[in-house]
């Protein structure tokens, strides 16, 4: 094993990741090359260090009254899951603005159950994939996925208002193997989801966020601080997502009029 | 996902007994991911009330802790993450690997300069320090450097590929490194190495 193989393991080995066989041969570089001993010395030693700092000093005396407040709730979770007692309306948002009309959407006021079911299956994993993206540069755009993934052409979607497509991957989300595109202008980051229709498909309570326009059919959703626009065209449910509220999605939307070229992805 | 049938007596305490155990290694996570006890607090109750509301999903047996940090992640990621970029993460690339040790390695000290260095900082200096990461490398962070979970168990728990919790945690470690280095220059602790 050479320097640069025992580094490259540097922190595998500091983190106990790295396997057995690795472990040894590092062992044995170190026993040899004192500058690579030296680095890992004191990288081993920073790491101790600041793990038994940001540990702190033993139980904090707010424990119990933190543990007696969960208590509480979790008795009011008890007594609403009682029967006879009405579901309480978890707050989803009853209106919002899509393209430049008002539409005023009614969303059914579904158990709480449900709502957290929907929201920790369906609609949590799409905005953290989105989150994961909103914050990073692109400076050097890379585009893994394969165009020919959907047949639909995403390249120029919000064009107008100045986004490029900067990026695009495979994802697992929510189970399934999804496109992410992700587009971007001075001030933006929004992201488009493809999966095939047959694998995913729009849950069904969105039905009461659906609304139409120009013979396409939405459905709406807002997920914490993420928005999200799911629709279906051709074969592809296409999800887009943003986490600026005010923000237009419809732009975000490809037609059966965008037709794909294999080289419409570099 | 299928539902296991439970009646309300044993839901309660089957989230008593198994749950509620891991309250405090909620909590100081939360301390350093929300950065202030009233957050850190709203933070592990969200937790547990979403957790307890999904006990009838949780598959008993299998890691209760993991299951409860992912759940307490996902919040955390969607309600309390700032918005804001963080002033240090525009830098991150400028620092090299290994910078602790090209610092140290050229300051004018003895044997082991990594001892004086710690000496000097206190845990305030190092919870600070943690706390001016950006969100994203201090929730992997504060999962492994605190919790002790491993790559493939943070993968899980914040939902992210395995290279990008090793990323995430190189950088993150980078960060931390240059400011305790920065912190002790300007306080004296040290010597900056001769540019």
């Amino acid at each position: 094993m050479n320097c640069q193989d025992a580094l490259e393991l540097l922190y595998d080995i500091i983190d106990k990741e790295a396997s057995e066989i690795d472990a040894k041969e590092v062992q044995e570089h170190l026993e040899s090359c004192r500058d690579c001993f030296k680095i890992y010395r004191i990288e081993t030693s920073v790491q101790e260090f600041i793990a038994s700092r940001i540990k702190g000093n033993g139980p904090s005396p707010q424990l119990d009254s933190l543990k007696d407040k969960i208590i509480v709730r979790l008795d009011r979770i008890d007594n609403e899951a009682s029967p006879g007692q009405p579901p309480r309306s978890f707050g989803l948002v009853a209106k919002m603005l899509v393209a430049a009309a008002c539409l005023v959407i009614l969303i059914g006021a579904a158990s709480i159950a449900t709502d957290y079911y929907r929201e920790y299956v369906y609609y949590t994993p799409l905005a953290s994939a989105h989150h994961a993206v909103h914050d990073r540069s692109w400076n050097q755009p890379t585009f893994e996925l394969s165009p020919s993934y959907l047949d639909l052409d995403f390249s120029n979607l919000g064009y107008e208002q100045g986004f490029v497509l900067v990026n695009s991957s495979k994802e697992q989300i929510c189970g399934v193997e999804m496109a992410h595109f992700v587009f971007r202008n001075s001030k933006l980051t929004v992201s488009v989801f493809a999966a095939p229709s047959g694998e995913y498909s729009i849950p069904e309570d969105c039905i009461d966020t659906q609304l139409s326009l120009d013979g396409k059919t939405f459905f709406n959703h807002r997920c914490h601080d993420c928005w999200l626009l799911f629709h279906e065209v051709g074969n592809a449910v296409i999800i887009a997502a943003s986490t600026e509220t005010g923000f237009d999605l419809y732009p975000f939307t490809p037609t059966e009029n965008v037709v794909l070229t294999s080289s419409s992805l570099p | 996902m299928a539902a296991r049938k439970l009646n309300d007596a044993t839901k309660r305490k089957e989230f008593e007994a198994e749950a509620l155990p891991h309250m405090d290694a909620l909590y100081r996570t939360a301390l350093r991911l929300a950065k202030n006890q009233s957050d850190a607090e709203d933070l592990v109750q969200e937790a547990f009330a979403k957790a307890y509301r999904f006990w009838d999903k949780f598959e008993l047996g299998s890691n209760c802790r993991a299951w409860l940090f992912k759940i307490m992640t996902n919040i955390f990621i969607n309600e309390y993450r700032s918005k804001s970029r963080s002033p240090l993460q525009a830098n991150i690339d400028d620092i090299d690997d290994n910078y602790l040790y090209g610092q140290l390695a050229g300051s004018e000290m003895t044997e082991n300069p990594e001892q004086t260095l710690f000496s000097k900082l206190f845990d305030d200096d190092v919870k600070k320090a943690i706390e001016n990461l950006p969100d994203d490398f201090r929730l992997v962070a504060v999962l492994s450097f605190l919790e002790g979970f491993s790559y493939q168990e943070i993968a899980e728990i914040a939902d992210l590929q395995l290279g990008t919790v090793k990323s995430r945690l190189h950088r993150g470690r980078k960060l931390l490194q240059k400011q305790l280095f920065d912190y002790a220059v300007k306080n004296g602790y040290i010597k900056e190495k001769a540019k």
